[in-house]
Order: C-alpha cells, then structure tokens, then sequence
C-alpha cells in the first residue's frame, strides 16, 4: 500500500495543513510553506512509502475491506477501514496519505481546505453542549469534546438543469357588504407556469459514514474557495473516498431541485388569496458530476445504544447538533414551568 | 357660623328636591307603543318597588328603528340613562323582533347568562302571542326574585375564582410542556435540505409559459351577525339576547 507524509525540511518533523494561514506548518519548529512551495520542494515533499509487501496481511486484503500497515515513523500499526484515504498514525499521531485511494477513479476533482481550526471547533461544540438543560450530565463527563476530528467528506456536486410546468388552483377572495349582508365573493383561477432552472454545483454526500440530514444541515459551502485537488490539504486530517455512487445520489439531488423549480414558479404566481398546487411536470437533464473533497469537523458519540452526531462546516462554520434529552429532566423542567405558568394562571384568574 | 348653617339648609333643600326627581326616573320606555298608559304605570312602579327594595334598576326598553348592535346599543343606553350602577336593561327591538337583556354591576352575578336564559324561556310564550305586558310583568318579579336569592353558588366570588383557574391549570400545563418540547427541538438542529434554492444560477429563472386563467366565482351572502362585538369600552356588562 502507498502512503504519504510530508516532512518538514528543516527539523524533518511532520507538516500539517494549517486552516488559518493556508499554509503547511511545522509544528515543532514553527516554520511554514506555502502548498505550491511544498509540492515544488523536493525536501518538503511527501515522502512515498510503500508497505504492504511482506506484511502479514496481503495486499489485496487490505485495500478492499480494511487497512492495514505499519506506521513509517514508528512503526506501530495502523488500521483503516475500507474508505480510508488520510488518517494519523494512533501511536504517534503522524499524519499518513493513501495516495492509492485517491487515484485513478478515486481521485478528487476538487478540494475546499480546512479554514476552520480544531480550536475553534471545540468551543463550537462546548457552546452547543453549553445552556443545555436536558443533556443528560454524563453525557458530556468524559470532556470527549477534544476529540472532534477534522474530516474531508466526499461530495458529489452535480449541475442539473430542469424544465416543466406546474398547475395551480388560486382563489382571489373579496368580501363587501351590501346593505345588512355581508357578502364574499370567490373568484377561481386556473394558473399555469411554464420554464426552466438552471442549477450548479448541488452537493451531496457520496459516503454512508455521514446521514444526509447531516452533511445537508450544513451546507452551503462557498465554491469561491473551491480549488483543484492536491494530496496537500489531506495532511493532519482524515478523509474518506466515497462509498456511494454519483448515480445514487441523484435522486435526492433531482427531490431537492424539484422542490426548487416548484418554489420558483410559485414565487410568480401572486395577488391570490389562496394558491393550491395541482399537477406538475418537472423534467430534469444531469449536467456535469464532479467529486469534491468537502471539510467537516465532526465527532460521534455513542449514548445508550444511539449515535449521536455534532457536525460543523469545516469552511464556514455552521453546526448542526443532535444531542440526547434526559427523561428525568425533561418532566423536571416541565413540572417547574408548570409551577411558574399556575402562578401566572392563578394572578390571571383574580383579574379576569 | 350663620353662613355654614345656611349652605348647609340650601344643600339639604337641593338634595331633598333633587330626590323625588331621581327616584321618579323613568325605567319604562315603551317607543314602540307595545303597552297603555296604564299598563306602563303599573311596570314602572313594580320596577321602583325592586329598586326601594334592592337598590337595583330593571329597565324596559322597546322601539320599533332598526339598531345594527343591539347588545351595545342596550348597554349604552343603560350606562347613559343615569341609573344605578346595579341593574338589568330588557331591550326590545320590534324591527326584527330581536331581544337583549343588559346586565350591569351586581347584576351581572345574580342575573347570570344561564339565568337570563331561564327567565327568557319563562316569558317568550307571551312574548310570541304578543303579550307584551304579561311577558314584563312576569320579567320583573322573575329578575327580583334572583336578585334577592343572591348569585348562584357557582357565581360566588370563591367558587368563580376556583372554576376560573380550573380552566386556567391546563393552560398552564399546555404552555409548560410546549416550552419544554421547544427546548427538546433545539437539542437535534438537523434537518434535511428542502430544496436547492441556493444552487440555482442567478437569473436562470425563466418563465416562458405564464397563463393565469379565469375559470369561474362563488358568491355568499352572510348577514352581519349583530351578537359579537364587545362593549364599547367605559363600564362591564353582562348579559343576552336573541329573537321572539
């Protein structure tokens, strides 16, 4: 198996990809360089090892279901699951590239790197966990915040364009009166809107690792910042290759673009009282599909039998937080505000 | 000295002519002409008997014009007709036979809505047969003798209280348990994209077919219910209406 690591020119301890300056950073002595400079240097470029013949594991065993090979700093073992592609060394923490799993079929199209650090992915999570009143106590107990990893997700960012039309059936309400009658008048519309939308770059999530309703939670992500991928921005991360394919992931693609194109001609149907949507027919045509490496700072924790997530946009910081309620806690709550609303209720009773 | 024994003699002499007047107040004002001169003298001595008695003024009112809210127009008549701050206004309408009874101060517990309802129910047959000065006639002994029995047990200020918050405690758990759940919903944030909107091209929105087609209109005709509209600020009232 090919591994990857890059190594600091002057002192040779590892580089990692540094979110605030954009730079590789050396963090034992403190020096940096930038990516190009990195991917130029001969010094500072990563090292390629190859492992895996004469291990005790075979090869072919190990790219398919899991990972296996022995650390290049120390030696230890590492073990990676089948859609590994960056990862740290458990022992030494030495950051380690699979450049087999991100060739070939594997190879990202496009990157957005790490601009949020660790640092304050912790705090975004302790602010979460923060005011909390029915997170059970010991969920939190174990201060698991510092394990929060940065991770790079694999995206499908799809182009579509879609056509079609859909029909309405509006009211237009006017009531007057005339004399002692109040009358209401109901005029009925037959309302049809015809067009097209246009659409880039939809992400979706080409892994099962992460729920849907997570990687969508924090989109969006700004594609300004969207470069072509390199091996660099991997280094000091975990990164996953997809285990989803571009085509299954369209059909969600295809749900949310429907839901879109409706909205949008709805968005013209106006002056109307009420607007009932009838039949629609929304065709839609796949544009180009790139696979993307996406940042996602994210950490899961196991609680009474159930996962539950923490996810924040690695680039813009968005959070999203699926956190446990303690039952006891919860009926607390309820009997307190209860007590206080009685209160209120009993003041409210004197008056009225 | 003189001075103050004179003002006070004037002031006497005020008050005791001023009190014949006020006690003859008219409490019976039949513009509809539904009753004889007579019939109006005996109701309104009846209605002064219960207002020696009691303190409290039972008013008949009839007209024969049309009044778009007879509940505020039988209230503010009440409240400008000088009367005391107990009393009860029995407004008939005859333009569309329509009926409301206006309750006021003390009234409002010992006459009660359901009571109202009582007495109604004792004089409409009269009223129906047109009967109008046996259906007052009975009206006002009917108002005395609640007033006299006091408000009911569940119009006692206590009892009401304890029935108001009755009502008020589920409330209160309601609102509980809906803050609690909205503290629940913040604990899971995640939620599935609706759509793409923040995908689309800028201006690739086009809307080539554009038909807004006129199919064809309902008309109702409601008349303007006359019972809703609360009283018009000023004093509280009680009270109920309907048609005979």
């Amino acid at each position: 198996m090919e591994t990857l690591e890059y190594r600091c020119p002057n002192c040779n301890a590892y580089l990692v990809f540094d979110p605030k300056s954009g730079k590789m950073k050396c963090d034992y002595c403190l020096s940096d360089f930038s990516v190009d400079e990195v991917k130029e240097n001969n010094d500072t470029r990563g090292k390629v090892h190859n492992e895996g013949q004469g291990h005790t594991h075979s090869e072919e065993h190990s790219s398919e279901d899991y990972l296996c090979y022995s650390c290049p700093s120390c030696g230890g073992e590492i073990i990676g699951d089948s859609t590994t592609a960056a990862t740290e060394c458990p022992f030494c923490e030495n950051p380690t590239i699979i450049t087999q799993r991100l060739s070939g079929e594997f190879k990202p199209d496009y990157v957005i790197p790490f601009k949020i650090t660790k640092k304050e992915a912790v705090s975004a999570l302790e602010k979460l966990y923060g005011g909390k009143k029915l997170l059970p106590n010991a969920f939190t107990k174990d201060n698991r915040v510092k394990k929060v990893t940065g991770m790079y997700v694999p995206y499908w960012i799809c182009d579509c364009q879609a056509s079609g039309t859909v029909r309405y059936d509006a009211t237009r309400v006017r009531t007057y009166t005339d004399g002692r009658y109040m009358v209401t008048r109901t005029d009925i519309y037959n309302v049809i809107r015809g067009g097209t939308v246009a659409f880039d770059n939809i992400p979706q999530d080409g892994t099962t690792k992460l729920e849907g309703i997570h990687t969508e939670s924090i989109e969006p992500y700004d594609y300004s910042e969207m470069i072509p991928f390199s091996n660099e921005y991997l280094s000091g991360y975990f990164a996953d290759i997809y285990d989803v394919k571009s085509g299954d992931v369209l059909e969600r693609a295809h749900e949310r673009v429907k839901a879109s194109v409706k909205e949008s001609f709805k968005n013209t149907v106006i002056g109307y009282s009420t607007v009932t949507e009838g039949q629609s027919n929304i065709n839609i045509t796949n544009g180009d599909i790139h696979y993307a490496l996406l940042p996602v700072w994210m950490l899961n924790t196991n609680w009474n039998g159930k996962t539950y997530t923490f996810a924040m946009n690695g680039q813009t910081g968005k959070v999203v937080g699926d956190l446990p309620v303690d039952k006891k806690k919860f009926w607390k709550r309820t009997a307190m505000f209860f007590g206080i609303f009685a209160a209120v209720a009993a003041l409210i009773a004197l008056v009225l | 000295m003189k001075k103050i024994v004179c003002f006070i003699c004037v002031l006497l002499i005020f008050t005791l002519t001023a009190l014949p007047v006020y006690a003859a107040k008219e409490r019976v004002m039949d513009t509809a002409d539904l009753l004889t001169a007579e019939e109006e003298q005996k109701l309104s001595q009846m209605a002064q008997a219960v207002y020696d008695e009691y303190g409290v003024d039972i008013v008949i009112l009839t007209e024969n014009t049309y009044v778009s809210d007879i509940q505020r127009y039988a209230e503010n008549y009440y409240d400008n007709g000088g009367y005391s701050a107990d009393g009860i206004i029995f407004y008939l309408s005859m333009y569309d036979r329509d009926w409301y009874m206006a309750t006021s101060g003390s009234c409002m517990d010992t006459l009660s809505y359901s009571r109202l309802g009582d007495i109604f129910d004792r004089i409409s047959g009269y009223l129906a047969e047109d009967d109008y000065y046996a259906a007052f006639s009975n009206f006002i002994p009917l108002c005395e003798g609640y007033i006299e029995e006091g408000p009911s047990f569940f119009a006692t200020p206590v009892v009401s209280y304890l029935l108001k918050l009755c009502l008020l405690l589920p409330v209160a758990f309601g609102i509980a348990v809906f803050v609690v759940f909205l503290e629940k919903k913040k604990m899971n944030t995640a939620v599935l994209q609706k759509n793409a909107n923040d995908y689309i091209i800028n201006g690739s929105v086009d809307i080539e077919e554009q038909k807004d087609v006129f199919v064809t209109f309902t008309v109702t005709r409601v008349p303007i219910s006359q019972n809703s509209g609360g009283s018009g600020g000023g004093r509280s009232h009680g009270g109920r209406g309907g048609k005979f």
